[in-house]
């Protein structure tokens, strides 16, 4: 007994003890994206903050193309819309939800415009291979969605609306409260709109266009104690849009998605190891309408349920060993595709090692188990060195997936059970520049993708395969400028990205890929006066597989710029005004799918 | 100086045409059918989503005009022409082609190419059409997973307005000769008969092929109606006799033959083609051939044979190639000898001779 007593004693002192040692790193209490914190050092990010948002509409679409490396192709304004990051396909470019990837189990990819980003506290781009990390389709980059569990902050609230042409209304909620135990956060956003712009130099509106979209999301954190912590995440939500027609006479289509995402998690925090353990429950269900004025419809329907444990064990001040365990099960059915189940089991091991304040290494490794397909070793190498006071080089090797979709594997008639992983190996050096007010980045990449999944024909169905060999290589690099002088501040974000996609068998571009895309912002700020110009640049297009330039897209360069007053105590208030397309040129994004020329749109956002 | 006075003429009559394009309203000014487009044939390019030359213009002289549609209406794009261009069909001085997605009819002058209206009204997903007298019939998909839905859509071409007449059966191809209309009803292995439509009083009659021989080409020759049919077995010739509007003769082809589509019917020859070879045999032939005339190499899987004709002693074929770029169009002798190769547009699918 007395033993027993000691035994407790020693260890409550220990506990203690590293307790008090342990000052547990802010990022690891708010973020779930635990990963994109602790290994992204080696590769780009950028991360788009509220006051970039508030500028852009509100789809995912609108504020990465206008902010970031990725460019999109959008079937008109809030129509379907795919990315293309770094020239690779939409299946390629991985969208997490609070660490989860949240990709469609049935097309492999995230339609851009039916994620609104009001909903979320931070929205972060990183570039290059991150499989390991956050699974299948991190191959030209990956997004993520993130929320902040904060502590300590009392009762906040946000509103925010905005009006535009087209009958558009863009409005928004958020309410948090939080004490140093717990931590509530709501938020609502609607976004509606008539989207029956004039095309530009026609005589002739964008038809069938309409769409509204509605999220709500509500987080909540809650510290047992100083060691652990519980939290809760849940997302909804629900869209719905007619298809643009390209001749008015077409048959309208529409299209619906209600999807929920839901995570548990409990966060420990042992001294020198840090175990997270999440528990999600994602589903998606879509209806396309063929015809809106009939009844009938075809769907797809998918639940999965995510488990994820996670140690990180700080061996010592610069030295993280982090096991990632993970299981994923996903029963999906459809119109046209059975009930399918599929369970993924996958092991993590990752190292990071910070050498000194001028180098840092990071070794990560992953390895899935499914019984659908044969699943490769992935990993990644990266280094960073600084190597002046003012520049830094970062090298990242990695090996990546895409894992065959519910449509791939399984549609009636025409899956195929045989497919394996699209696969891709990619190299990138990056230069950092830091110097007094600029920063600049210069990475360049090399990235070789092999069994691409196509669908083809097969006599008369088509059927996916494993057969396209692809390169996408190019240079991606980022500015940002900032200048105060008395009472007036000057900022400048810049991105450039020159690249080029091959089809190794063909040796044609891929279509739908510009060589060349440039982004910037000009924000000029005077006391209680902001005013910003943004401007984005496309290079012209491939729209078909022989690269005949009598059906490229020609580039186009689109400009909006805007005013907006701050006021009220602490400048809570603000109104604002903007013009997009300031020059009413007249683009498509993707042939034949007209964009809107110039527009505007009124805004308030008050904080109280 | 017969040449010189010819030449003359034809300046005349193009100066003539050019000041009725000037003046639309000029209707007494009548030109012999002539145009930069009289004497040739259109190649129909389907599109897919590109929206890129509607139809591809070879000239007997063999000079090919790779987009006469947009080089001559030069405001046109595809929010006005619609993708998925499914057939071309002529009356005397009109061409019309249709677009499926689109729901809609273009109308051009037959011989200049110049656009003359848009038909657009009830119409959904449009296919083939005709022309009987002053009016054009053209056949409706509809719900394409319903085959009971179809109809075909009547436009008057005096005003361009429009009717429907339920066809309660697949409606698909469709074909006029001597005052009366044919439908054939089926595809994609559904539908099993051969309509007959009567533009006197829109009545239908319907002659029954058998459960599972779907039509997928026909061709009328000396009162007889040739049917071609397929039911993912064998393929069949079915000879209807049009005075009784009964099948008189049905042939049975091999079933080692496969697939027999693209019938067609010249000088007493029937053609047809099986994937990438064309065969021919006489006309009340009891046996099939199992050998083709010839074959034609293509590295296209699903446009194959997408457009097929024979016409003057020529055969023409078409290759879908990937949809999603220029393809090729060929022109063979009847003993298969390679005489011509065309750049077409995007996914051509068939041939409209205008002479």
């Amino acid at each position: 007994m007395k033993q027993f007593y000691l035994f407790i004693s020693f260890i409550s002192c220990l506990a203690c003890k590293l307790q008090a040692q342990d000052t547990i790193p802010l990022a690891e209490v708010e973020v779930s994206d635990t990963q994109l914190k602790r290994f992204s050092d080696t590769q780009q990010t950028i991360e788009l903050s509220d006051s970039i948002s508030i500028k852009n509409q509100a789809s995912l679409t609108s504020l990465l193309n206008f902010n970031s490396f990725i460019y999109f192709k959008q079937n008109g304004l809030g129509m379907v819309s795919s990315p293309s990051f770094r020239g690779t396909t939409a299946q390629q470019t991985a969208v997490l939800w609070n660490g989860i990837n949240i990709n469609s189990q049935f097309n492999g990819q995230t339609d851009f415009n039916t994620i609104n980003i009001r909903n979320f506290d931070a929205v972060e781009v990183r570039s290059g291979g991150g499989s390991v990390l956050f699974g299948s389709g991190a191959i030209g980059g990956s997004i993520h969605l993130n929320d902040y569990i904060k502590f300590s902050e009392g009762f906040k609230n946000t509103a925010f609306v905005k009006y535009g042409s087209f009958n558009t209304i863009d409005g928004s909620y958020k309410s948090s409260y939080s004490s140093e135990k717990l931590s509530l956060n709501i938020a609502l956003s609607r976004v509606n709109s008539d989207n029956n712009y004039e095309y530009v130099g026609k005589d002739r509106n964008n038809s069938n266009g309409q769409f509204y979209n509605q999220s709500v999301s509500a987080n909540v954190g809650y510290k047992l104690n100083e060691n652990n912590l519980v939290k809760f995440f849940t997302y909804i939500y629900d869209g719905d849009r007619n298809f643009s027609l390209i001749v008015p006479t077409e048959t309208r289509t529409s299209y619906s998605d209600f999807n929920t995402r839901n995570m548990l998690e409990w966060d420990g925090f042992y001294g020198k190891f840090i175990s997270k353990l999440k528990v999600a429950y994602t589903t998606e269900h879509y209806k396309y309408y063929a015809n809106i004025y009939n009844d009938s419809y075809t769907e797809g329907k998918a639940n999965s349920v995510i488990g994820k444990y996670d140690l990180a064990y700080h061996i010592s001040d610069g030295i993280l060993l982090n096991f990632v365990s993970d299981i994923n099960h996903t029963n999906g059915e459809g119109s046209s595709i059975a009930q399918n189940k599929r369970t993924i089991t996958a092991f993590n091991v990752m190292w990071k090692h910070i050498l000194s304040n001028k180098f840092l290494y990071e070794v990560t490794s992953r390895k899935e188990f499914t019984q659908n397909y044969e699943s490769p070793f992935l990993f990644s190498l990266g280094a960073k060195y600084k190597l002046l006071n003012d520049y830094e080089i970062t090298l990242n090797g990695s090996k990546n997936f895409r894992i065959p979709t519910y449509n791939d594997l399984f549609w009636a008639g025409s899956g195929n059970p045989d497919l394996n992983p699209e696969t891709s190996y990619q190299l990138e050096f990056g230069n950092h520049f830091k110097l007094n007010k600029v920063d600049l980045s210069i990475t360049g990449y090399y990235n070789d993708i092999t069994d691409m999944i196509r669908w083809v024909p097969q006599g008369s169905v088509w059927k996916p395969v494993n057969t396209q060999h692809v390169a996408t290589y190019g240079i991606e690099s980022k500015l940002k400028y900032q200048k105060k002088f008395g009472k007036h501040t000057m900022t400048i974000n810049g991105t450039y990205t020159y690249t080029k996609a091959k089809d190794l068998d063909s040796e044609k571009e891929l279509i739908y890929v510009p060589n060349h895309k440039a982004t910037g912002m000009l924000q000029y700020k005077y006391k209680r006066l902001q005013a910003y110009y943004q401007y984005m640049f496309v290079g012209n297009v491939y729209t078909d597989s022989d690269n005949n330039p009598l059906y490229s897209l020609d580039a186009y360069g689109i400009s909006n710029t805007g005013l907006s007053y701050h006021f009220g105590r602490q400048k809570g208030y603000q109104i604002g005004t903007e013009i997009n397309n300031l020059w009413n040129v007249n683009y498509q994004s993707v042939r034949n799918r007209f964009m809107p020329g110039i527009n505007y749109a009124i805004y308030m956002k008050l904080k109280f | 100086m017969k040449y010189f006075f010819k030449s003359c003429l034809a300046l005349l009559a193009t100066a003539c045409m050019f000041t009725s394009c000037d003046d639309n309203d000029d209707d007494d000014v009548i030109v012999e059918p002539t145009g930069e487009y009289a004497d040739g044939y259109f190649i129909l390019n389907e599109n897919g989503g590109l929206g890129a030359s509607i139809a591809t213009f070879v000239g007997d002289d063999g000079v090919v005009t790779a987009d006469p549609i947009g080089t001559v209406n030069t405001d046109f794009d595809v929010t006005t022409t619609g993708t998925y261009l499914q057939d071309m069909f002529f009356d005397d001085s009109r061409a019309f082609v249709i677009s499926g997605s689109g729901n809609l009819v273009l109308v051009f002058d037959r011989y200049t190419m110049e656009y003359i209206t848009t038909v657009d009204t009830d119409f959904a997903s449009p296919r083939y059409g005709t022309v009987v007298g002053d009016y054009a019939y053209v056949t409706n998909y509809n719900d394409y997973s319903v085959g009971e839905d179809d109809f075909v859509t009547i436009i008057n071409l005096n005003d361009y307005t429009t009717t429907t007449l339920d066809v309660n059966n697949n409606a698909e191809k469709i074909m006029s000769e001597d005052g009366l209309v044919y439908i054939a009803n089926g595809y994609y292995g559904s539908g099993n008969a051969v309509t007959i439509l009567d533009p006197s009083t829109n009545g239908l009659t319907s002659i029954d092929l058998g459960t599972g021989n779907t039509p997928n080409s026909f061709e009328e020759e000396d009162g007889y109606l040739y049917v071609l049919t397929y039911n993912y077995t064998n393929a069949a010739l079915f000879t209807i006799d049009l005075a009784a509007n009964q099948v008189v003769a049905q042939t049975d082809f091999p079933a080692a033959i496969g697939e027999a589509s693209n019938l067609e019917i010249e000088d007493d020859v029937v053609y047809f083609t099986v994937s990438n070879a064309v065969y021919s045999m006489p006309l009340n032939a009891t046996e099939v051939p199992t050998e083709p005339i010839f074959s034609y190499e293509s590295d296209s899987a699903w446009g194959v044979m997408y457009g097929f004709a024979v016409e003057d002693n020529t055969i023409y074929i078409a290759d879908g190639g990937d949809f999603s770029s220029n393809s090729t169009a060929y022109e063979y002798s009847l003993d298969g000898q390679l005489l011509n190769t065309i750049t077409t547009g995007v996914g051509p699918n068939s041939f409209h001779f205008n002479d």
